[in-house]
């Protein structure tokens, strides 16, 4: 891969990191509040 | 890859690969499916339908996770190479157990009715009245899409006529269809089913997949980051030449930052750019055979002295002049001017590219 490249799928995997941690809490909010 | 374009490459690694791959999912399959049995609680209240959706649901979870795992796992640990290179059949598999999923899902929850079974899952998104409500239906179809849209052009022919860009930047979809992905599971399973297991699965092998991520990310990039060697003449220092394993590179920055693969071919070195012209794959961590630098991911061939392919392929690399001064590999910074007429290198065994 160019350097340029390895640069987007770092930045992409950070992104998604951060994604994924916000959905999977809401997700969880979620459920506690249906469960509540 | 080969001259002419066949539907399905295989070849002896590939199949026992593939062998392998459709066991572990037959095997799997049929553990969900008995241990659901042994284990629940009324097994008589869950239809063998919805077990089989689920089955076949965490099945595509776990191949997904596996084929985005393979890449950083390479980069972190070499011996797990073989994996990458047989990785396009097992992201192709993962699509097409997630069709599966997906169809019997579609039939088995919107087939009965009297709406169409699409209209029926697009009217989902009207249901939407809290957060736990959430159309994951929707998520999952997205993903879905996007998983054909990979597997439709995975095919070297599309790598070839959409060029390695546009291919390139396509496949980064990927990212977008794994967040759908964990979107239709946590507003999905999660909230559906109270059971903790499956919720907690799917945060681990997030977890583990990011962070894999993005520990081979950090350090490709600490490397990049490296500062690169003065030339004030031009000429890079590749360390000694006997210092070098003997078929092997050593990957050295060039000023403006991009790698450049020095490779010894017994008492001679030789150097290429460590960008495959296949898929970028790092040709420094290669090795030479058959008196060609060959690619670690897909296995493209590439002749040290001159950059190309060998015949019938027409592919070829940008190679750097070298020189060895007392025992010591010397590299120009500035690569080699590609000749037009140069003639293409003629391998010792028949070309095999990839």
């Amino acid at each position: 891969m160019t350097r340029r490249h390895r640069s987007v799928h770092l930045t992409m995997w950070l992104l998604a990191a951060g994604v994924i941690a916000a959905t999977l809490v809401v997700a969880l909010l979620a459920r506690g509040g249906a469960a509540a | 890859m080969s001259v002419n374009y066949v539907s399905i490459s295989w070849n002896r690694s590939k199949r026992f690969y593939d062998a392998a791959m459709i066991a572990f999912a037959l095997i799997y399959l049929a553990s969900f499916v008995i241990v659901a049995k042994l284990a629940l609680p009324s097994p008589g209240n869950l239809a063998d339908e919805v077990l089989a959706i689920r089955a076949l649901g965490s099945l595509a979870i776990i191949l997904l996770h596996i084929t985005l795992a393979i890449g950083p796992a390479a980069r972190l640990w070499p011996s797990l190479l073989p994996l990458l290179y047989n990785r396009r059949h097992l992201g192709v598999f993962t699509f097409l157990i997630a069709l599966a999923h997906a169809g019997l899902s579609t039939v088995y929850y919107h087939g009965f009715g009297n709406t169409n079974p699409i209209i029926s899952l697009l009217a989902t998104a009207e249901q939407t009245v809290s957060l736990a409500t959430l159309p994951y239906q929707l998520f999952g179809a997205g993903a879905l899409a996007i998983l054909f849209l990979m597997a439709a052009t995975s095919h070297d022919f599309w790598l070839k006529n959409l060029s390695q860009r546009v291919w390139k930047n396509l496949h980064m979809l990927v990212y977008v269809a794994y967040v759908l992905l964990i979107a239709h599971v946590a507003f999905g399973a999660m909230q559906v089913e109270r059971a903790t297991l499956p919720t907690i699965l799917v945060i681990a092998g997030a977890v583990v997949l990011v962070i894999l991520h993005i520990l081979a990310g950090t350090r490709e990039r600490r490397i990049d980051r490296s500062p690169a060697p003065a030339a004030p003449d031009n000429w890079l220092d590749a360390g000694d030449l006997a210092t070098i394993p003997d078929t092997r590179a050593r990957i050295i920055l060039a000023p403006g930052g991009e790698r450049i693969a020095v490779f010894r071919n017994g008492q001679t070195a030789s150097a290429l750019t460590n960008v495959c012209a296949h898929q970028g794959g790092p040709l420094g961590e290669g090795k030479i055979v058959d008196g060609c630098v060959t690619c670690p991911w897909h296995g493209f061939q590439f002749h040290p002295e001159t950059g190309c392919a060998p015949p019938p392929f027409t592919d070829r690399v940008r190679t750097y002049p070298v020189r060895i001064t007392a025992g010591r590999v010397e590299v120009c910074s500035t690569p080699a001017p590609i000749a037009a007429s140069e003639a293409p290198h003629t391998p010792k065994a028949g070309g095999t590219h990839g």
